[in-house]
C-alpha cells in the first residue's frame, strides 16, 4: 500500500500543499465536489487496487475518515 | 455484409467489444485471429466461436517494436489476412495535475502506438490479401470529439487514432487497404464497469440519459466493426463512424 504517493495525489486533487494535508483537513462543498471524488476513487484504485463506491466516499467529512474508509476496505 | 472466408485479426479479443466482434465475425464465416494478454479469457473467447480455422495469440501490445514481426508470424502460420480490428485499449481518469509520463505512456502505448504498429504489420508484403479490398478498423471514442473532465489522456489518445485514420487512409488507398475507426459511446463492458464504479448512482443515471438509446451492448459496436471489415463497405475509407446511441446529440 503506497500511502505516501496516495497522499501526494490527494494534496493535488484537493489543491493543498503536502504539509496542509492532515487527518483533520475538512472535506466540504468547496473541495469535495464530484470531480474531486471521482479523481480520489481513481487514485485509491491506482495506489491500493480497490474500488471504494462514490456514494460512500462522498460522505467522508475529513482526510482521517477517508483513510479509515480505505483501510477498512483493504482488510 | 460478407466476411465469409476472410481471416481477420482482432485485438482485445479477451473481453468486451473485441470478444463480441470475434463472435459475430466467426458466426458470419470469418476465420478469426484473437489477440489478448489473458490466456484464460482468450481461451473462453475461442471456445465461444462458431466455425473453424480460428486461432489465438497471447501478446502484450506494449511490446510496440515487436508488433510488425508478430503480425508477420501470424500470417505465415495462419495464412494471409483480410482485416484487422484493433479493439484493445485501457481507460484512465486523471486530473491534469496527476498526469505524468507513465500515465501518458500507459494509455498511448496500447491505443495509438499499437494501432500504428499493427497497421505497419498488416501492410507488410505477403501479410495481407493483395489485389482486392482489405480493411483496418481502430476503436476510437466519442471522448475524442466531446470533452470530459479527467479524461484528457484517454481523449488525446483517441484523437490521435482519428487523425491517424485520415492520413493512413490516404496512404494506403493505392494498396486497396481501407482504414476507418468507430467512435463509440458508453458500451456495457468491463471498461464501462470500471468507469461507472467511480460514479454516484445519480450520475450514472444522468450519464445513461445522455445516451438517447441507453448504454450500448458490445454487439452494437461489433456489428458496426463487421460492416467496416466486410465488402459491404468497400467504398468507405478515412471515416470515423459514430456509434453512440445518440450521445453526441444530447
Ligand atoms: N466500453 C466503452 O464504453 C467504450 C467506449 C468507447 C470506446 N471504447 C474502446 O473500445 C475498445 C474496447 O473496449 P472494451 O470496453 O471492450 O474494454 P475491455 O472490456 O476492458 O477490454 C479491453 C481489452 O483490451 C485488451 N488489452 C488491454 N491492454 C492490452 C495490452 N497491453 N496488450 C494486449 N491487449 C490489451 C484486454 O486484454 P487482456 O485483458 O487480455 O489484457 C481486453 O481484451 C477500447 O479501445 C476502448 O477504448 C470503449
Amino acid at each position: 500500500m503506497d500511502k505516501k504517493a496516495f497522499l501526494a495525489d490527494m494534496a493535488e486533487i484537493l489543491e493543498v500543499t503536502n504539509a496542509e494535508l492532515s487527518d483533520a483537513l475538512e472535506l466540504n462543498n468547496d473541495n469535495w465536489h464530484s470531480f474531486a471524488v471521482v479523481a480520489t476513487i481513481a487514485a485509491i484504485n491506482e495506489h491500493f487496487g480497490i474500488t471504494v463506491p462514490a456514494d460512500t466516499l462522498i460522505k467522508c467529512s475529513n482526510i482521517g475518515e477517508l483513510i479509515n474508509l480505505i483501510e477498512a476496505n483493504i482488510k | 455484409m460478407s466476411v465469409l472466408g476472410k481471416r481477420i485479426v482482432v485485438s482485445g479479443a479477451s473481453s468486451g467489444i473485441g470478444r463480441a466482434a470475434a463472435q459475430i465475425l466467426a458466426k458470419s464465416g470469418a476465420k478469426v485471429v484473437l489477440i489478448g494478454r489473458d490466456e484464460t479469457r482468450l481461451d473462453s473467447t475461442l471456445n465461444m466461436l462458431e466455425g473453424d480455422g480460428h486461432s489465438k495469440y497471447v501478446f502484450d501490445l506494449n511490446n510496440t517494436d515487436e508488433i510488425p514481426s508478430f503480425i508477420k508470424d501470424i500470417s505465415v502460420k495462419q495464412g494471409r489476412l483480410s482485416g484487422l480490428f484493433h479493439a484493445a485499449g485501457l481507460e484512465m481518469f486523471k486530473p491534469i495535475g496527476l498526469v505524468n509520463n507513465k500515465s501518458i505512456e500507459q494509455i498511448f502505448s496500447v491505443s495509438i502506438k499499437a494501432a500504428l504498429m499493427l497497421a505497419r504489420g498488416f501492410c507488410q508484403k505477403g501479410v495481407r490479401e493483395e489485389g482486392f479490398s482489405t480493411s483496418i478498423v481502430f476503436m476510437s471514442s466519442v471522448a475524442a470529439m466531446t470533452g470530459q473532465a479527467g479524461m484528457t489522456i484517454y481523449s488525446a489518445s483517441k484523437g490521435a487514432i482519428d487523425g491517424a485514420v485520415k492520413s493512413l487512409a490516404c496512404e494506403l488507398a493505392p494498396h486497396l487497404i481501407r482504414v476507418n475507426a468507430i467512435a463509440a459511446g458508453a458500451v456495457k463492458t468491463e471498461m464501462h464497469d470500471k468507469i461507472i464504479a467511480r460514479m454516484t448512482a445519480e450520475s450514472i443515471k444522468e450519464y445513461e440519459r445522455k445516451h438517447l438509446l441507453g448504454f450500448g451492448r458490445p454487439e452494437d459496436i461489433a456489428s458496426a466493426a463487421m460492416f467496416l471489415l466486410s465488402d459491404a463497405s468497400v467504398w468507405i475509407t478515412g471515416t470515423i463512424m459514430v456509434v453512440d446511441g445518440g450521445y453526441m446529440l444530447s
